[in-house]
């Protein structure tokens, strides 16, 4: 899949280096002063490009995933600009930015779902643990064993519950009653699901709520013991107690999970991250430790867009 | 392949005289007594086959009937889609049996002949009356064959002087004076369209109006929905719906109505044999399923099943000669 | 210019106080207003619904009323002819003035001026009189004008018979072994009453005896038979082979018939016993008639019915109707080797059709990369459809039964095929098998390289598929040639087993026709499942084949089962290429029976559309045959519908298992 597209030649932008350097301003604020400078936005806007802004925290973590200089295009069209990001082990990450700027299709990157789509070309490198991710001897399928993922929408498979969560396993084959049983029990409490349906395993996964079978969704992500949890705008299509619930499950997850979360809503990720990226069609902007992020972004942009004057 | 026809011909001639001369005219559709009683043998079983004549379906639906009755899993399967599926299904041996209602042509016989290396055994069964049909309120008293030839042919051959299209041309007056004749008739691939043709159109060619029915039946339903139409098929199919009418070989001729007696007197101009065709290498034997098939056809039983289909049956003469004909004695 | 032209327009505009042209409304227009469009759409839908009802209802009724027991009228006319019969329909006619002439005088002018009271107008009813043994006629007209005297005789009795059809007459005796023992009408019908079940039974079950005992004799002598026969053209006659067969079939034989004649005495004993017992009738025109008991199926007496009486014929009919065998070359008796050839024919074909449509299907949706291939083979498919279906039977019965069949049954030299000397076969067949080998090879390798999606896999993938078909023709032609083949039907020859039409073949021929049902509607409902769905078992780690097992296909299932239901229906329905690859006439053997091997896919089978066109356009006696017409095509339209409704009941079960409601 490594094939680079035969535009890629003239959109190559500067060569990032495979690790992520973070430039260091001496004074954030300044770096882009009102007037002083012409916006990153607009210069991204008009095609050029513009090196993302990553804090000095970043390089501290232990990465569990790994993307560098990623970019991805749907035939002709490019969605991703050489985005290179490190998810750290343990943590939450949200991706945030307006709609349309390449999260979900970052999120699809990494576990390969974009080979499903015939028109897709990539130019890049990801390693989850070390291991590379595109590469021609990669066994897809192995690959994205080693992660779970979590859709926009909930898609329960139509089969009963029981059967939807032990899906990673059946797939593999897992006979053991018991085993799956188990993996089932811890999966469904993990998802905080457990109490809810513990009593109707049988029924049908389509049969719950809207809440439950996004609850049901991760429970199914998480049977297979992944390495990574991605998890696309998980709560969009909820209501506010069904996303308080997965909002207390992203906290009890985080630690024993990598998460890689993609969210509108900026109260979530503040809530929920450590980290957090801000992306622009396609292109990195800034990615740095929640908390600097929301209360004291390094990039105008990154400020402008939090607090709603953008996007 | 005239000649050869003539032969045809002769043969049916010879056994409708035959006919007459086994019958006393008052017999009318009894069976003869002297038809033997049907017994049946052992060791009889297989696929029975037949294929052909659609005007004898009935027929040979009601012979297998019976015979099952004797042979319960021999295995009857009867299609009738015409005379002219009949030799091409003997010459290839899909058929057991190939029900006609016209002799076989010269070219068929020739190409049974090509393939096997001897003509095909016919076996006169049971006599027909090709009737010429009206509706039941159809006043016509009687048609002469060369009025028959000038409604149904353009060719005219019988000699008829002019063209017949509406019932006032044969005479008929009052409502029926302008009305336009509609005809029935039945579909290329019977007997009786290539019997009707060579009898009562002197070999001419039909009309481009006369409507091709798939069935003899289907005629009979056809004029019998038809207030003005006229149409041809066997008598077994006559209901009361419909009314045979009486037909005169010349305009001096007496009419004859379509009646047993008339039939076996020889004076119905359009009497003809029903004939069933079996593939026998002269001189051997029938297997058993055949045999008894032909045996049955000529018992009392399956004579009687000719009557309840509405055709005439054969006598004890014609019956004994046919038997000959493959080698069996009575 | 300009000005001078622009000037009065502004002028002229009606109603100019604004100044502004505006373009004039068409308030009027009918076709401004949504009405006619409702008014034209909802009518069409009216007219279409009325005709498929009035359809129904046809049917429905016609089919419904046929087995209602009718009464007996006798009527004398006023030129002394008697008729006992039943009225089957009426209807209002002109008469000629040549109709009068044939009444005798003093009635003529009666006659006359009745009709021209009525305008001119006469009545007249359809009497099924049936003794056609006597009369020679099933039916007769009689008008009102022609009557003299109409009468509903108390004891006339309506005999159905198992030969020569119905039987009107009154009761004059009921006869036991030749002697009267009962003359008057009530004791004659107590006492018909009192032995016709016995002897029903005595007849069915010398019914059944003679075939299931008899019948598994001659079966028995004839497998030895064809064995001598398979001995003879294997190994000749001088063999020992032969001579052991031979051996064989005079023993079957001498088994057989001392077993025959035993089942023979008994048949005997239960036939003399049943010989004892006669009705004697007399017609309405004072003819003398005996009917043996076993010969009635039933007899009522038409005109004594009580209302339950009339529901008790009408049932017994029914079970008749769909109980029996047809008798009397179809007219009468029962369809019930139509329905098992109908349903047997359907459902074999159901297996066939749907298996290979939803595989068919998958590829097209699942795995083919859309292109100008696929759009094509979409195309032809869409196409085929719409193709005359007699077109189908044209073909099955030319490559099904002439090609396939014949090789089956004699192998090469059947269809006119020479057959390879053996050495060139093998040469051949060696080919053939490393062509195939390395086609399985080549596969393999490709398949472990795809799975990491290399470019290099899938090229040997490609590779692979046109060494399969490049391998296809060369078996095709290596069976063919066989020189070590000369069919399983060899010893039957020159009769034909598989060389003809029968249930396989027609099953096949209905497959053919109705996959594209089945792909296009597989195809539907595969698209019709969420790319989500997909993408979630992806991510869970599936492969294709099994996100498609575990995922598409039970989510696709009711559409599938849709399309099963529609091929069903069309398959059930369809008359024209079955006639050409084994519907017949008569088969009263069935396709399915309990016999080894149980199906019996070379038998010819009768079926009930064909059926319906044999009654219709090849009835012996047309005017009887009409009412079967209808029940029959009742009865089709009712198989087929319970052949949907069974489909739709699983479908709607697997669809509440699979798809409740979103949230
Ligand atoms: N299958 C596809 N084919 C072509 N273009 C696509 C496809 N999927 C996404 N895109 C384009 O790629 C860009 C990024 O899309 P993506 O779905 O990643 O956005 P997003 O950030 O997830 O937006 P949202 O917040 O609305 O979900 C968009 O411009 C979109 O139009
Ligand atoms: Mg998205």
């Amino acid at each position: 899949m490594t094939v680079s597209h035969p535009a890629s030649a003239a959109l190559e932008s500067r060569p990032t280096p495979l690790l992520p350097m973070p430039q260091q301003p001496a004074n954030p604020r300044l770096l882009d002063h009102p007037g002083s400078e012409e916006s990153r936005l607009e210069k991204i806007a008009r095609g050029q490009s513009a090196p993302a802004h990553v804090h000095a925290e970043i390089a501290q973590t232990d990465p569990v995933l790994r993307i560098t200089s990623f970019s991805l295009w749907y035939g002709k069209k490019q969605a991703l600009f050489d985005v290179s990001l490190c998810i750290p082990r343990g943590k939450v990450t949200a991706l945030i930015g307006p709609s349309g700027c390449g999260k979900s299709t970052l999120l699809r990157s990494v576990n390969r779902l974009n080979d499903l789509i015939d028109t897709v070309r990539v130019r890049g490198e990801m390693q989850l643990n070390d291991d590379p991710i595109y590469r021609p001897s990669v066994d897809v399928i192995e690959l994205r064993k080693r992660m779970g993922m979590v859709f926009q929408k909930p898609n329960p498979f139509p089969m009963s519950i029981y059967e939807n969560v032990v899906y990673p396993l059946r797939i593999d084959g897992e006979r053991d009653r018991r085993a799956l049983h188990e993996v089932c029990e811890r999966s469904l409490r993990g998802a905080a699901l457990w109490d809810e349906v513990k009593d109707r395993l049988h029924e049908s996964g389509l049969a719950l709520s809207g809440g439950q079978q996004q609850r049901l969704c991760i429970a199914r992500a998480i049977a297979g013991d992944p390495e990574v949890l991605l998890l696309d705008e998980p709560c969009s299509a909820l209501d506010p107690i069904a996303t308080s619930k997965i909002e207390d499950l992203l906290q009890e997850l985080k630690g024993n999970y990598s998460v890689l979360i993609v969210t509108h809503n900026m109260q979530q990720a503040a809530r929920t991250s450590d980290f957090t990226a801000f992306m622009y069609l396609g292109h990195v902007i800034e990615y740095g430790p929640t908390g600097t992020m929301f209360t004291n972004p390094h990039l105008r942009e990154t400020n402008d867009y939090i607090t709603g004057r953008f996007g | 392949m005239s000649g050869r026809n003539s032969t045809c011909r002769r043969v049916c001639l010879a056994c409708l005289i035959y006919a007459v001369m086994s019958y006393p005219a008052w017999a009318q559709t009894k069976l003869d007594p002297k038809l033997p009683e049907y017994k049946p043998a052992q060791g009889v079983s297989g696929n029975l086959k037949s294929i052909g004549s659609d005007t004898m379906n009935n027929e040979m639906t009601l012979w297998a009937e019976g015979f099952l009755k004797f042979y319960p899993n021999v295995q009857a399967e009867i299609e009738g889609k015409g005379s002219t599926t009949g030799p091409p299904a003997l010459i290839d041996g899909t058929a057991h049996f190939a029900p006609m209602s016209r002799p076989m042509k010269g070219k068929e016989i020739d190409d049974f002949k090509k393939k096997h290396g001897f003509p095909p055994t016919a076996l006169p069964t049971s006599i027909d009356m090709l009737a010429v049909y009206v509706h039941k309120d159809n006043p016509i008293k009687r048609l002469t064959m060369q009025q028959v030839d000038a409604i149904f042919s353009r060719t005219r051959k019988g000699g008829f002087d002019k063209a017949i299209n509406t019932w006032g041309d044969l005479g008929l007056g009052g409502e029926w004076k302008d009305k336009p004749i509609a005809l029935y008739g039945r579909n290329s691939a019977s007997g009786t369209y290539g019997y009707f043709r060579e009898h009562a159109l002197f070999n001419g060619d039909f009309r481009d109006e006369v409507k091709e029915q798939p069935g003899s039946s289907s005629v009979v339903q056809g004029v019998a929905s038809d207030k003005y139409a006229i149409g041809y098929s066997g008598i077994g199919y006559k209901t009361a719906d419909v009314r045979a009418v009486p037909l005169a070989p010349d305009s001096k001729s007496e009419a004859v109505p379509a009646e047993a007696d008339r039939a076996y007197a020889g004076e119905y101009p359009l009497a003809r044999m029903l004939l069933v065709y079996v593939n026998r290498k002269p001189g051997a034997e029938l297997d058993p399923l055949r045999r008894e098939f032909v045996r049955y056809l000529y018992s009392k039983q399956g004579q009687s099943d000719v009557l309840r289909c509405g055709y005439l049956p054969i006598g004890e003469v014609i019956a004994t000669k046919a038997l000959a004909s493959v080698g069996l004695k009575r | 210019m300009n000005a001078s032209s622009l000037a009065p327009v502004t002028e002229n505009t009606p109603g100019g106080k604004s100044g502004r042209s505006r373009r004039p409304r068409k308030g009027n227009s009918v076709l401004a207003q949504g009405e006619p469009s409702i008014w034209g759409t909802g009518g069409a839908l009216v007219v279409a619904i009325t005709m498929i009802v009035g359809l129904l209802v046809l049917v429905l009724i016609q089919g419904a009323v046929t087995f209602w027991p009718m009464d007996l009228v006798r009527i004398r006319t006023v030129d002394g002819k008697v008729y006992l019969g039943e009225v089957t329909r009426e209807e209002t006619y002109r008469p000629e003035a040549e109709v009068f002439t044939s009444l005798p005088p003093r009635e003529r002018d009666r006659a006359r001026e009745a009709v021209q009271q009525a305008a001119g107008v006469a009545r007249r009813r359809l009497l099924r009189t049936g003794n056609y043994d006597l009369t020679g006629f099933h039916h007769q007209w009689v008008s009102d004008f022609q009557i003299a005297e109409e009468s509903k005789p108390e004891w006339g009795l309506v005999v159905e018979r198992l030969t020569w059809g119905n039987f009107y007459g009154t009761p004059t005796a009921f006869l036991l072994d030749g002697k009267e023992v009962a003359s008057d009408p009530d004791d004659i019908w107590a006492q018909f009453v009192n032995h016709h079940d016995a002897v029903a039974e005595r007849f069915s079950r010398s019914v059944d005896l003679n075939r299931h005992g008899i019948g598994a004799l001659s079966r028995k002598q004839n497998a030895a038979l064809l064995a001598r026969k398979q001995a003879e053209i294997s190994y000749g006659k001088s063999s020992s082979e032969y001579a052991v067969a031979d051996k064989q079939f005079a023993e079957v034989e001498s088994a057989c018939k001392e077993e025959d004649a035993r089942i023979k005495s008994e048949i005997n004993t239960l036939n003399k016993e049943n010989d004892r017992f006669q009705l004697r009738l007399v017609t309405a025109d004072g003819q003398e008639k005996i009917l043996p008991l076993a010969d009635i199926v039933r007899a009522y007496p038409a005109n004594r019915l009580s209302f339950g009486d009339e529901v008790g014929i009408y049932f017994s009919r029914w079970a008749e109707f769909l109980t029996q065998r047809p008798r009397q070359a179809n007219t009468e008796g029962g369809v019930l080797p139509a329905i098992w050839g109908t349903v047997a024919m359907t459902l074999l074909m159901s297996l066939v059709v749907v298996p290979f449509g939803v595989l068919a299907a998958l590829y097209l949706r699942e795995y083919a990369k859309s292109g100008p291939i696929i759009s094509v083979v979409r195309i032809a498919i869409n196409n085929l459809a719409g193709v005359p279906s007699i077109v189908f039977g044209v073909f099955g019965m030319g490559f099904f039964c002439y090609l396939v069949g014949k090789f089956i049954d004699g192998g090469p030299q059947h269809i006119q095929v020479a057959p390879m000397p053996p050495a060139w076969w093998w040469l051949a067949m060696l080919a053939v098998v490393l062509v195939g080998a390395a086609a399985f090879l080549v596969g393999l390798i490709g398949a472990r390289d795809r799975a990491k999606e290399s470019r290099f896999g899938r090229y040997l993938g490609r590779f692979a598929v046109a060494l399969w078909l490049l391998s296809l023709a060369p078996v095709v032609y290596v069976v063919v040639h066989t020189p070590y083949f000369s069919g399983f039907y060899e010893a039957n020859l020159p009769s034909p087993t598989f060389g003809t039409g029968g249930v396989l073949w027609a099953s096949l021929t209905l497959a053919l026709l109705t996959v594209p049902v089945v792909i296009v509607a597989t195809e539907e409902s595969l698209a019709a499942v969420p790319n989500s769905m997909r993408e979630g078992s992806y991510a869970c780690g599936a492969s294709k084949w099994q996100t498609i097992r575990r995922i598409v296909l039970p989510r696709a299932l009711p559409g599938i089962m849709t399309g099963m239901i529609l091929a069903m229906a069309r398959g059930a329905g369809e008359v024209a290429p079955i006639m050409l690859v084994g519907a017949v006439k008569l088969a009263p053997e069935l396709p399915v029976d309990g016999v080894f091997p149980y199906l019996h896919p070379s038998r010819s089978f009768m079926h009930l559309g064909f059926h319906i066109y044999d009654l219709g356009f090849q009835s012996l006696n047309s005017e009887a045959a009409r009412p079967m017409v209808y029940t029959t095509t009742l009865l089709l339209i009712g198989i087929v519908a319970l052949l949907n409704v069974m489909a739709v009941w699983l479908r709607s079960r697997l669809r509440r298992r699979y798809l409740v409601s979103q949230f």
